[in-house]
């Protein structure tokens, strides 16, 4: 059955001379499971939004979107609130009460069901997504992932036939959004429910969707099997985001079926890698210390557990350090010692004066109207780091308007006005697509060649691969393993990035892509 | 375990309403020490021992403030202790302030017991159903205050790393206007998500997780009667005690005797039942 | 502790300055002075009234007091009450004084309108008793009223 139906859609917001969308035609049936892809800023919120009649923006439209074979704007409220539901990016905004069950009963209520009916609908889906303990709960005590978990839910009591998802997970670390994709699946496979979402981070969801849509400059580019536009997608900007085998596949110019998943991506390799195959590793040199945290022990209050137990950590001058771990095992705690902003009750930290954090949320930063006042209150010569930092022309912005990559910029600008030796990021690309992700990755090379010491802790294991010099595990209050990159994440079987995992045992030393491509380049290049 | 808490909140309201209620209009010490009895072993059941004794020791001085401060204003009575000035300070103005600071304590702590058991989602769901609007409002504000609290805090902190002003007042200004403009962009994400699960539509109905059963029905009217067997001694003045110039109770009535005993009856049903459902529950545990 | 303190403190405040006498002390004290005024204190109301409980209507009846130049009628009516081991209660301090109750009977125990008050020669004066100065041989009456004054023939008459 059709669900959405969209002829020759375009749409102008009010005030702009550029279409956002254009001529787009676009069918979706029941149970699909649709994932849009594209760049920041090319559409895909506004094409969600135009399919969702309550958060349809102000501008020209022209073109037909039928829901049901129906005219969007001719079905009725109530169906459309309950049959069409809607998530944003944003965990905690989109949550509208206090406690988790008023959460829960929220769409009910408004679609005015007797609390009889209530109860067992919300029962029923409390049970279903795991939400049972915390049921009684108020919202404000949940963590991320739990809470977009809640906002699913909350949809989902109201069982609609359709759900569109905006990058759900951008904000949520791997651990969680995993999770929230793995509930979507669910959710599709169980139900039927039809998922449209777009999204950035596209190793795990590429290969769960049925079909995938590319949209480039508000026009639909390309629309097939995630393997179809895996290898359609050769050569664009978008290719990078796309699954590690699949980019593989793409660089080495096969031919075969497109591996989209690490199992089929290790398939895949098996046959293109021989036994004589290897990289070859250098183990870098180390400069002096420049940070030394001596068996640090940390509780937050006098009777509960402690934190860190007896870690210890080096970092040395000049090298960006990623500090990784779960949710709750103690990386930021470690953070704010070595920030000073917290005191163990016993050990010792080594550091120099000027160290700053750059906080989880980037907006801590901002506390003026513009970007160019809050760097002022800093020092009032900031434009030679602007320049470098490639934010002038965001000076006159108000940092709120700016997209997640310009603001950490603009924070990175800030704090670095404050002649920091040493900077702590946490968590530094939540909420970043991939292009983002790449520049902060440059800047960090950029800052370490200055001399400066980076030390991010981090989720992102793939970016950690990349841009990282050295890794540490934080587990169970102390650092369980510590080594350069390169070995750190070929000797891991696990915690490890998805081209480490895909040649495990197949060839040493290989933990992102380009590592690969580079072995098989050469390859190439000697045979031809 | 059905503790008392989990009766419906109209019940519950009830019951706070009928103790606190003649609790104040009471100043018959008898009854002021079965209520306040009640209360204390209700606390036990609500927080425990250890904690509701390092509680009471707030009670206990505004009972002995009220105590001693009432024979510095007041010098009726007829036994003297000793002049001030020409003020005599008697053993009847003592006993009248410790009656006062009796009565003081009682109702705070029956207070405290109501807060313990009554937090907002038991009081949304009192008037939830008349006003679910407003319900949803209150609903609202409380989910959103403390990430209020939450963003200042983490921007405040930020900004102190970063040796934003020196003086704190200018730091706190500067976060706060920060939070609001934060606020601000979050509420309308919020609207959307509002207007995105139907909010405007017509008939808004409100959900409650409480149940109104039939043991509800029982209980009330068990308070029902106890207050109507206490309530008419009260309006006698049968159950009075005068204070000056001698301390002098009243002869006891059938009235009072009934008064006296309901309300005895009454102040104890919360730990009464906290009390039964733990040893009926042990006893379903050792029959295991 | 720490939270005592502060109330410790508090009532060091209120009972520093003052003297602090036993009942037998205070009631052997006696005065004397060299004008002598006669006072009676009288609550017939208070007996008729209905809704109060009180036998004795004459507390005491033209009873001798002696004073000393610039006393008032309150300071009269303290030694009076002195020597007579009467309780009584006042508010308030120098020129405005107010007396609540003398001998367990206090304004309002005879309803909103009961009080006590004072004249001097057979006249209600109209200043507080603390203010009324008095001469030799002056003859006080404390009266208690049930009505504002009518009942005991204060009428307040519009001049």
């Amino acid at each position: 059955m059709e669900i959405f139906n969209l002829e020759n859609l375009s749409f102008t917001y009010n005030g702009s001379d550029r279409n956002a969308l254009s001529g787009i035609n676009l069918t979706v049936n029941s149970g699909d499971f649709l994932l849009l892809i594209g760049e920041s800023g090319c559409g895909k919120t506004t094409l969600l939004k135009m399919l969702k009649r309550e958060l349809t923006p102000f501008g020209q439209k022209s073109g037909k979107i039928f829901y049901k074979g129906k005219k969007i704007e001719d079905i009725e409220s109530r169906e459309s609130t309950s049959q069409i539901g809607f998530i944003m990016q944003d965990p905690d905004a989109q949550i509208v009460t206090d406690k988790v069950y008023s959460e829960l009963s929220f769409g009910l209520e408004n679609l005015g069901y007797e609390s009889r009916i209530i109860r067992s609908k919300v029962s029923e889906f409390a049970t279903y997504f795991g939400l049972l303990k915390s049921f009684e709960q108020n919202t404000f005590t949940l963590s991320g992932g739990q809470k977009q978990l809640l906002n699913l839910a909350s949809v989902m009591s109201m069982n609609p036939e359709v759900i569109i998802l905006d990058e759900p997970t951008s904000q949520l670390d791997p651990i969680s959004a995993l999770e929230f994709i793995g509930t979507l699946k669910r959710l599709n496979d169980d139900f039927g429910t039809t998922v449209i979402i777009a999204e950035h981070h596209l190793q795990e969801i590429f290969p769960i969707a049925n079909t995938v849509a590319y949209i480039e400059d508000g026009k639909l580019s390309d629309i097939g099997s995630p393997r179809e536009i895996g290898t359609k997608l050769k050569g664009k900007k978008i290719e990078r985001t796309l699954p590690s085998s699949v980019r593989i596949f793409n660089a080495l110019g096969a031919t075969s079926k497109c591996p989209i998943t690490v199992k089929e991506g290790r398939e895949f390799l098996f046959d293109i890698l021989s036994e004589d195959d290897h990289i070859s590793y250098i183990e870098p040199k180390i400069s002096k210390k420049i940070i030394e945290c001596k068996n640090i022990w940390f509780r937050y209050e006098k009777r509960s557990a402690d934190i860190l137990k007896g870690c210890n950590l080096s970092v040395n001058k000049g090298e960006v350090y990623a500090l990784l771990g779960e949710n709750g095992c103690g990386k930021s705690t470690l953070l704010k010692i070595i920030n000073a902003s917290l005191k163990p009750y016993r050990g010792k930290v080594i550091r120099p004066k000027r160290v700053v954090c750059l906080p989880q949320n980037p907006k801590d930063i901002f506390v003026k109207d513009t970007v160019a006042d809050d760097l002022k209150t800093i020092d009032n010569s900031y434009k030679e780091l602007s320049g470098l930092l490639k934010i002038d022309h965001l000076l006159g912005l108000h940092p709120y308007d700016l997209s997640g990559g310009e603001l950490q910029r603009a924070a990175i600008c800030k704090i670095l006005l404050t002649d920091p030796e040493i900077l702590l990021l946490d968590e530094p690309t939540k909420g970043l697509d991939n292009f983002a992700k790449s520049n902060l990755g440059e800047l960090l090379k950029t800052l370490t060649d200055s001399g400066k010491t980076v030390i991010i802790v981090t989720h992102d294991l793939e970016f950690a691969a990349l841009y990282a010099n050295r890794c540490g595990l934080l587990f169970d209050g102390i650092i369980t393993s510590e080594n350069f990159t390169n070995p750190f994440f070929s000797y891991n079987s696990f915690y490890t990035t998805a081209v480490s995992r895909m040649t495990k045992g197949i060839v040493k030393n290989a933990v992102t892509v380009e590592d690969i491509i580079e072995l098989k380049r050469t390859e190439y290049e000697k045979n031809s | 375990m059905n503790t008392f808490r989990n009766f419906h909140p109209l019940t519950l309201a009830g019951y706070f309403l009928s103790v606190i209620g003649i609790s104040i209009f009471t100043f018959n010490p008898i009854y002021l020490l079965s209520g306040l009895f009640g209360s204390l072993l209700f606390l036990i059941t609500l927080m425990g021992f250890r904690k509701m004794f390092a509680h009471l020791r707030f009670y206990f001085l505004i009972f002995l403030i009220v105590t001693f401060t009432n024979p510095v204003f007041s010098h009726n009575g007829a036994t003297v202790l000793f002049f001030i000035n020409d003020n005599r300070v008697t053993l009847e103005a003592l006993i009248y302030g410790a009656v006062l600071g009796l009565m003081i304590t009682e109702v705070l702590l029956w207070f405290k017991c109501f807060n313990l058991v009554f937090d907002s989602e038991r009081l949304l769901c009192l008037f939830g159903k008349t006003f679910p609007k407003l319900a949803l409002v209150v609903s609202i504000a409380l989910g959103f205050v403390p990430q209020f609290i939450r963003t200042f805090k983490s921007i405040n902190s930020t900004q102190k790393a970063l040796g934003f002003s020196k003086r704190r007042v200018q730091r706190y200004l500067t976060s706060f206007s920060a939070v609001i403009t934060r606020s601000m962009e979050g509420a309308i994400i919020t609207s959307d998500s509002m207007k995105c699960r139907g909010y405007g539509l017509k008939n808004r109905t409100y959900f409650s997780r409480f149940r109104f059963t039939a043991y509800d029905v029982l209980y009330i009217l068990i308070f029902f009667v106890l207050l109507i067997c206490t309530l008419p001694a009260l309006f006698l003045g049968q159950s009075g005690v005068s204070f000056y110039p001698y301390v002098k109770f009243e002869m006891p009535t059938f009235f009072t005797v009934l008064s006296l005993l309901s309300f005895t009856v009454l102040a104890m049903i919360p730990s009464f039942f906290e009390v039964k459902e733990g040893i009926r529950w042990k006893y379903l545990i050792s029959k295991i | 502790m720490k939270k005592i303190l502060p109330f410790i403190l508090l009532l060091v405040f209120v009972y520093s300055g003052c003297s602090i006498k036993s009942a037998d002390d205070y009631y052997s004290a006696t005065e004397s002075g060299e004008y002598t005024a006669t006072i009676s204190i009288s609550c017939k109301t208070a007996v008729d009234c209905k809704n109060f409980d009180r036998k004795n209507a004459e507390i005491l009846t033209d009873y001798a007091v002696g004073f000393d130049e610039g006393d008032t009628v309150f300071d009269v009516l303290k030694n009076a009450c002195k020597e007579n081991k009467i309780q009584f209660e006042y508010d308030g301090s120098g020129t405005s004084v107010y007396v609540n109750g003398i001998d367990y009977l206090y304004e309002f125990d005879c309803g909103e309108l009961s009080g006590w008050e004072y004249r001097v020669n057979g006249k209600f004066q109209n200043v507080g008793c603390n203010s009324c100065k008095l001469y030799d041989g002056d003859k006080i009456e404390w009266l208690y009223t049930c009505d504002l004054g009518a009942d005991i023939g204060n009428v307040y008459k519009v001049e």
